[in-house]
């Protein structure tokens, strides 16, 4: 089977066995926080490491 | 997992959702949720890319201050665009789970879920973890 066959496949099995096992651990991923990302941090640290030099 | 991967999963998702063969409200979820994690991965991945390209730019003995900071500037716009499309991808997902929990709801007490909107919903989604994946560096 080829990998697309196969990415495939294991989409249809992996979602009929979350779907089988119940959906209260699916309602608890919903939940999850936004996170927040570091693209202004990691530039402004950079910044003060080089102006430190 | 790689995002062609990621994108290949949640289409074949998809696919078995609009034929119907499971249900449609609890196989959106999963679908959200793979999409969900995709993109706590893809930050991840931008993060770690960008933090290494900094780290390079402000070690590197050979360059001067004035070198430092115009690459760092180089560095900015290069991930820029991935972070755009990130926060895009967020904002879609934020919006595709109002349209899940809306359906949940609507499943929940014997009425019709809005089946068009969630479609549509997680189309967008697809779409914007599409574009995530381009504009990665």
């Amino acid at each position: 089977m080829s990998g697309t066959g196969l990415a495939i496949f294991a989409a249809f099995l992996g979602g009929i066995l979350k779907g089988w096992l119940g959906g209260n651990s699916v309602s608890k991923e919903l939940d999850k926080t936004t996170p927040k990302d570091k693209e202004t941090e990691i530039d402004r640290k950079a910044r003060e490491r080089v102006l430190s030099q | 997992m790689s995002d062609n991967q990621l994108a290949l999963i949640v289409l074949a998702g998809l696919c078995f959702i609009l034929a119907g063969c499971t249900d449609l409200v609890q196989d959106s979820k999963t679908a959200w949720n793979v999409l969900n994690a995709g993109a706590y991965e893809a930050l991840a991945e931008i993060e770690a890319q960008h933090q290494a390209s900094v780290d390079a730019v402000v070690e590197d003995g050979k360059l001067s201050k004035e070198e430092k900071l115009a690459a760092l500037d180089q560095v900015k716009a290069t991930y820029h665009p991935a972070y755009v499309a990130y926060r895009t991808l967020r904002a879609v997902l934020s919006s595709a789970r109002a349209v899940l929990t809306a359906a949940e709801a609507a499943q929940a007490s014997g009425g019709n879920p809005d089946w068009g909107a969630l479609r549509k919903a997680l189309s967008e989604a697809v779409a914007a973890q599409k574009a995530l994946a381009e504009a990665m560096p």
